[in-house]
């Protein structure tokens, strides 16, 4: 029997931190280790924090809504908004292998969020991002 | 995120507490800018007490460090906890960063 959540914060950086609670809330009920809910809770917040800072032109409030599902041996988290089109799965990967002055700021995030996750998957549907992860719990 | 500033003989030492994210990196930002604007250069940044960071809160110490660089100056962290040490080794900060067991060891190092 699958356990699921959903929450819905506005794209406010004040909101990671209710976000970050409701992940672990629901990462203590649906029996997750500290470290799988600890990398739920950073992938969660990196996407969203990319939405936040560079998915709107506007500066209207829009929703983002993250679900969480935890099956037996993996657990799903989505993040579905209305801002422009961005596809994390396709991002290229930083270069961390280079000295200080040359290291560049950008592109953590996503990087991130892809390597405490086992797999990215990202769509487009009614001008809608959606952006699906999955981790393995067993 | 609550940070507490105080001084080791030359070294300005900055103790965090709570969530290093995008809404609370700002802060500590500030503070590194207004330090270096006045002339610091040997930087510890503790974590002992931080439960959380993101790339926003690694970006920071980026470009705290970039900064002090040129300057000869250095940032250095310490007491990490596993889950943020961890945090450093996939964003590869682990290589850029001195990461010493507690602030004693971070002091003598700087001196």
């Amino acid at each position: 029997m699958g356990r699921a959540t959903a929450i819905t914060v506005t794209n406010d950086l004040a909101e990671l931190e209710r976000l970050s609670r409701v992940v672990e809330e629901f990462g203590r009920a649906a029996g997750l280790s500290t470290q799988v809910t600890f990398d739920l809770q950073l992938a969660a917040n990196e996407i969203v924090t990319n939405v936040i800072l560079h998915g709107y032109d506007d500066q209207r409030e829009h929703a983002i809504v993250v679900r969480l599902v935890a099956n037996a041996g993996e657990v799903a988290i989505e993040v579905e908004d209305d801002g422009r089109p961005f596809d994390p799965s396709s991002a290229p990967a930083p270069r961390l292998d280079l000295p200080l002055e040359e290291r560049p700021l950008g592109g953590l995030g996503v990087h991130l969020a892809r390597r405490v996750t086992d797999a990215i998957e990202y769509r487009r549907q009614d001008d809608r991002n959606i952006l699906r992860m999955r981790k393995k719990t067993a | 995120m609550e940070i507490s500033e105080t001084r080791r003989e030359e070294i300005v030492v900055l103790r965090l507490s709570g969530r290093l994210d995008a809404s609370t990196a700002g802060a500590l930002a500030a503070k590194l800018r207004a330090s270096i604007d006045a002339g610091e250069t040997r930087f510890i940044v503790d974590a002992e007490r931080l439960a959380y960071v993101d790339s926003a809160g690694l970006q920071t110490l980026l470009v705290a460090a970039k900064r002090l660089q040129p300057l000869a100056g250095r940032i250095v962290l310490s007491a990490l906890g596993e889950p943020i040490r961890r945090i450093f080794d996939i964003a590869g900060l682990s290589m850029l960063f001195e990461i010493h067991p507690d602030e004693s060891a971070a002091v003598a190092a700087l001196r």
